[in-house]
């Protein structure tokens, strides 16, 4: 739908349609701030669900967390936020925080100010299950108001930066597949409920700020801006711990790129230092904080790495959970023993992808690194959760112009493997709308890229011919076992000794479309690094024999129409890329 | 949001078939369905309660439907929709047996809100239908594409049906049904026929048919009476509690004006007490009988007289364009009606909208419309007064000015193209009210101000609770001249060409 409005021709005043006079530079006014305007109607409207079933005591539900976390830091000294002190009001077995600093500062900030509108929300004890009208209106503007201030403005800002080249109509795009992504929405602002949970169950919103902060760290590296860029991932690690699944891939990235460099001990300690210098501001209060020193810290560690747990709870569409029931994990493996399993599952998982963008660091082969990263630690670590899948499903949106049957599917793949979890509180309602929404508005696919300019590649830039047909067959084969999974649900109860059969069968065809998913990232970070590689190999070779000849670029282009004849149409399209590319680098020399 | 404004020219390529031509319009079909689906959960006013009556109603044999009083909510539409809630019954009856129950206190759970909610938003579907209809045919996605924007995600129509409760969409698909059908048979004469199904001999008598078809059930049960009485409020007051931003607006504001200016002066109208001015306004349900303190008190007879009056000129100037001036009259009737409900704004703004996207003649009414569609619109929003749906109704508003504010003006673009005029930006009678700055002030700058000024300023003046009829009465005051403006417009261009 959004293609359409996007392809409307636009008239300059004599009346011609400016899009072919001017390879359509120009979109329709003002559709940028329509399609955020959509978007944020589209969470206020799913902040609305579900309007029945408020929760019960000991533990109550909508936002009790948040809201706790909030009573606690706005009431008790810092160095006692993390200490498990019943006495003192903060126990740790009722919602205790377990998230980074960052978190407990959000927190303190959002409840200073809640407090100061509705002081029953914050009181110290007696707010513990309070949920009068205002307070919930003012936790789901505290969600809003997130997503409006990181989730927004860095997927704008990333779009400019990585997305330059593109028209304004496929940027615009790709800003509202992002940011209309339905699964963060549904997570972040419906309505969710602790009661079928257990006491530990990382209760989690705003999601918003933690990937949002990654997308600005992304936007600034992407821009070059590397010493910004790790400083604000320093943050994003420093608001959920997850965040750590990307972690690999700044890594290998800024790494790779210091390397490169001329003094590249240098460089990889000035980030160096901006990272720690990050973590030592955020988490420094809790050694001075009354004289604490590193027990101070070391319990707030403590909090953040939950051993206790098992390797997986519930149905997560993972490997661990998926294999399951061919091979009883838990029951073969202790508790530790898992968790080193799982961890040097994760490592060989995330290694090759890793190592291949130290080879070659260029942009793209980041942004699919974090993909696979983030995609390794999904579905091999140690105790995930459903909405996890948010992590690997972040970068593969912004990804949408160079991948877009991934970027228009994946979100509704991750929606489907919760749907499970969002049963149970309630929003399959807006289950359905948002995902509704999210395909009318993305479906359609990207418009295409003007023809005729220089950018490299055709029609959907990035797949093929083949590949396309393949996304056929998956899109054909997906929808058959969505519905098929959603009429079993419906339909056909499970039996007595299977009462979790359904929510088996959600995350395990999940799991098989993630690990897909997955390869296919990793596909696409190799043909990207093997275009690099050829690219600079050539701009090599053509730099050292033709240095000075103004005819140079006419026989770069000569040389690469040669070795793609022979390359077949796969590469044919890369060797293009890559032509163009040295061409750029040509220029600018 | 909106499907294609796509280059007609896209259609001589063989490659777009009859499915792809429809796809955008089912997108944005399946995206107003979901948004619909999002708002499920908000804020419902008594009139789900009502509606919910009558389905428990209808589900009765016909003989009880206009006799049946066990809930204050009683029947008060035509029987044909009457037989439409029997039929959304049958159904209700599978999901919630409860919802069926005949009780004078309020009946809900969360089955029924769905279920309920549902029943309006399946029904749309004969809006969508009727607007496709309306717009179907070669060449025409351009017209579909401004019919879907104006008319399926019409912001009042959302607000209206899907968070307060009516079935209103379904009612214009009706409409714009017949209104297709008319069409698809004479296509040239399209617009002629609708004028001649209402005065024609025998469309008049399919007309009565379907009347006798419909009627027919009531008639023989004996309850004809019953039903009339309930269908035409005479025992109401010439305002609704919330007064609709027409011509009585300001006619009652004015006396609410006089009336204390001659208090203040001690000069006559004794008689006018000052409760009088809060019992006209607050709160919904107090319709009592409503008479002026200074001004005349006006009849029912009166406002029968000014609509029949005032609408006069453009019937007999315009036989042709059948539906400016169907949107004229019901704009007509709703400035000058008795007892007007302001969601009834909505009978003038989508015939409007159906014209404009039908042809090209109706460009010069872009700017009318959009005044018109944003005001109405806005005069919607103190119906949903919590504020957990603030954000809902201000967004839906603001996208809905800005998106049909764009398709307006390709529209009158379009006009300009057609007749050659190298300039499209260089006037013309269709910019003038689209340009208009006097126009775009009222909008642009007055309805934010007013709403600063409801939902904050007047709390902060006058603290909570206080004068709560004062932010409804500036409302509708405001709305009202923007309405009686467009209204006064139309009418002084209809009298000059009775004239001409």
């Amino acid at each position: 739908m959004l293609a359409a409005i996007l392809a409307s021709p636009r008239r300059s005043p004599n009346g011609d349609d400016a899009s072919s006079s001017s390879s359509s530079s120009s979109i329709p006014r003002g559709v940028l701030p329509l399609v955020l305007g959509v978007a944020l109607l589209i969470r206020v409207a799913t902040s609305t669900h579900p309007h029945s079933g408020e929760s019960a005591p000991p533990l109550y539900g909508d936002y009790e967390a948040q809201r706790h976390w909030m009573e606690i830091t706005t009431s008790l000294p810092l160095r006692e936020w993390y200490v498990h002190a019943p006495g003192k009001g903060n126990d740790m077995m009722y919602w205790g925080l377990d998230y980074p600093p960052l978190t407990a500062y959000q927190s303190y900030a959002y409840g200073k100010v809640i407090g100061a509108v509705d002081p029953e929300t914050t009181a110290l004890m007696s707010s513990r299950g309070h949920e009068s009208y205002r307070s919930k209106l003012l936790m789901r503007l505290s969600v809003l108001l997130s997503d409006v201030v990181f989730v927004f403005p860095a997927t704008l800002l990333f779009a400019r930066a990585h997305y330059a080249r593109e028209s304004p109509a496929r940027r615009t795009w790709a800003v509202a597949l992002a940011t209309l992504a339905p699964a963060q929405i549904l997570i972040d602002h419906g309505h969710f409920q602790a009661r079928s949970r257990p006491h530990w169950f990382p209760y989690d919103r705003y999601n918003g700020i933690s990937l949002g902060l990654t997308v600005y760290a992304v936007a600034a590296i992407v821009a070059d801006h590397e010493l910004l860029g790790s400083a604000l991932f320093a943050l994003a690690m420093n608001h959920k711990q997850m965040s750590a699944y990307y972690a690999p891939a700044f890594f290998a990235y800024l790494l790779g790129r210091c390397l490169r460099r001329e003094r590249p001990l240098l460089e990889i300690v000035k980030l160096g230092a901006v990272v720690i210098g990050v973590f030592a501001t955020l988490w420094a209060p809790f050694y001075l904080s009354g004289g604490a020193g590193w027990t101070g810290v070391l319990t707030v560690l403590r909090r953040l790495v939950p051993l206790q747990r098992g390797l997986y709870e519930d149905y997560v569409a993972n490997f661990w959970c998926a294999t399951a029931p061919a091979f009883k994990w838990k029951r073969v493996l202790s508790v530790p023993t898992s968790a080193r399993v799982a961890t040097f599952a994760t490592i060989a998982a995330l290694l090759p992808s890793a190592l291949r963008t130290i080879k070659t660091p260029t942009k793209d082969a980041f942004l699919w690194c974090l993909s696979c990263s983030a995609f390794a630690f999904f579905l091999f670590s140690f105790q995930v959760h459903e909405k996890s899948a948010l992590l690997p499903l972040l970068p593969a949106t912004l990804l949408s112009l160079r991948a877009p049957t991934l970027a228009a599917r994946l979100p509704l793949a991750v929606c489907f493997s919760c749907y499970p979890l969002l049963e149970r509180d309630g929003l399959s309602l807006a289950y359905v709308g948002v995902m509704g929404a999210f395909a009318s508005v993305i479906g359609g696919g990207a418009p295409p890229p003007p023809s005729g300019g220089g950018g490299g590649g055709g029609e959907g830039e990035g797949e093929g011919e083949r590949e396309r047909r393949w996304w056929g067959r998956v899109d054909a084969v997906s929808a058959a076992a969505f519905v098929v999974a959603h009429a079993a649900a419906i339909f056909v109860p499970p039996p007595a000794s299977l009462p979790h059969l359904h929510a088996l069968a959600f995350t395990s065809s999940a799991f098989v479309y993630f690990a897909g998913a997955a390869a296919y990232c990793h596909a696409r970070l190799w043909a990207e690094t093997a275009a690099e590689r050829a690219a600079s190999r050539i701009f090599g070779e053509t730099k050292e024999r033709c240095r000075g000849d103004p005819d140079v670029l006419r026989r770069v282009g000569e040389k690469f129409a040669a070795a793609a004849a022979a390359g077949g149409e796969a590469r044919d399209r890369r060797g293009a890329r890559a032509s163009t590319r040295a061409r750029r680098k040509q220029h600018a020399e | 949001m909106g499907p294609a404004l796509e280059p007609e020219a896209s259609e001589a390529s063989p490659a777009a078939s009859g499915a792809r031509v429809a796809a955008p319009y089912v997108r944005a079909f399946l995206f107003i369905t979901s948004l619909k689906l999002l708002l499920v959960p908000c804020y419902k006013s008594t009139d789900f309660e009502v509606h919910r009556n009558w389905l428990a109603v209808c589900s009765r044999p016909v003989s009880r439907w206009y006799v049946d009083a066990t809930s204050e909510w009683t029947l008060d539409y035509p029987p044909l929709f009457g037989w439409f809630a029997r039929l959304v019954s049958i159904a209700a009856r599978r999901v919630d047996p409860g919802m069926l129950t005949l009780s004078s206190a309020p009946y809900d759970s969360p089955a029924t809100t769905t279920f309920m909610r549902c029943s309006v938003i399946a029904s749309d579907a004969l809006l969508a239908a009727g607007a496709f209809a309306w717009t179907n045919g070669r060449g025409r996605q351009r017209q579909r594409a401004i019919a879907t924007i104006l008319v399926l995600l019409n912001p009042g129509l959302l607000l209206v049906d899907h968070v307060h409760f009516q079935y209103n969409g379904a009612l214009f698909g009706l409409l714009s049904c017949a209104l297709a059908a008319v069409r698809a048979r004479r296509p040239v004469l399209a617009a002629a026929l609708f004028s001649a199904l209402v005065h024609a001999k025998h469309f008049a008598a399919v007309a009565i048919a379907v009347t006798a078809a419909s009627f027919g059930p009531v008639v023989a049960s004996g309850t004809f009476s019953a039903m009339l009485a309930r269908l035409f409020p005479f025992g109401r007051g010439l305002s609704h509690a919330y007064w609709a931003p027409n011509a009585w607006a300001l006619y009652n504001f004015t006396d609410k004006c006089l009336a204390a200016a001659a208090r203040k002066l001690g000069v006559g109208a004794t008689d006018a007490p000052k409760a009088h001015l809060v019992g006209g306004m607050a709160g919904h349900g107090g319709t009592g009988a409503q008479t002026h303190a200074v001004l005349p008190t006006i009849t029912p007879g009166m406002t029968f007289a000014l609509t029949a009056l005032f609408s006069a000129p453009a019937l007999a100037a315009h036989w042709r364009a059948a539906l400016r001036v169907l949107s004229h009259a019901t704009l007509c009737a709703f400035t000058f009606g008795w007892h007007v409900h302001e969601k009834a704004s909505l009978m003038a703004t989508i015939p409007l909208a159906l014209a404009l996207a039908a042809d090209a003649d109706s460009a010069g009414r872009a700017g009318e419309f959009w005044l018109l569609s944003t005001t109405s619109s806005y005069a919607l929003s103190p119906l949903l007064f919590q504020p957990r749906e603030w954000p809902i109704k201000i967004l839906v508003l603001l996208i809905g000015a800005i998106v049909s504010r764009r398709v307006l003006e390709t529209v009158v673009e379009d006009k300009a193209r057609a007749e050659g005029v190298a300039d499209a930006d260089g006037g013309g009678e269709e910019w003038t009210l689209l340009r208009s700055t006097s126009h775009r002030a009222y909008v642009v700058y007055g309805l934010p101000a007013l709403e600063l000024y409801v939902s904050v300023g007047h709390r902060l003046v006058f603290g909570e609770d206080a004068l709560e009829f004062l932010p409804l009465m500036l409302t509708s005051t405001y709305c009202a001249v923007g309405v009686v403006g467009v209204f006064a417009k139309q009418w002084i261009a209809y009298v000059r060409e009775v004239f001409e």
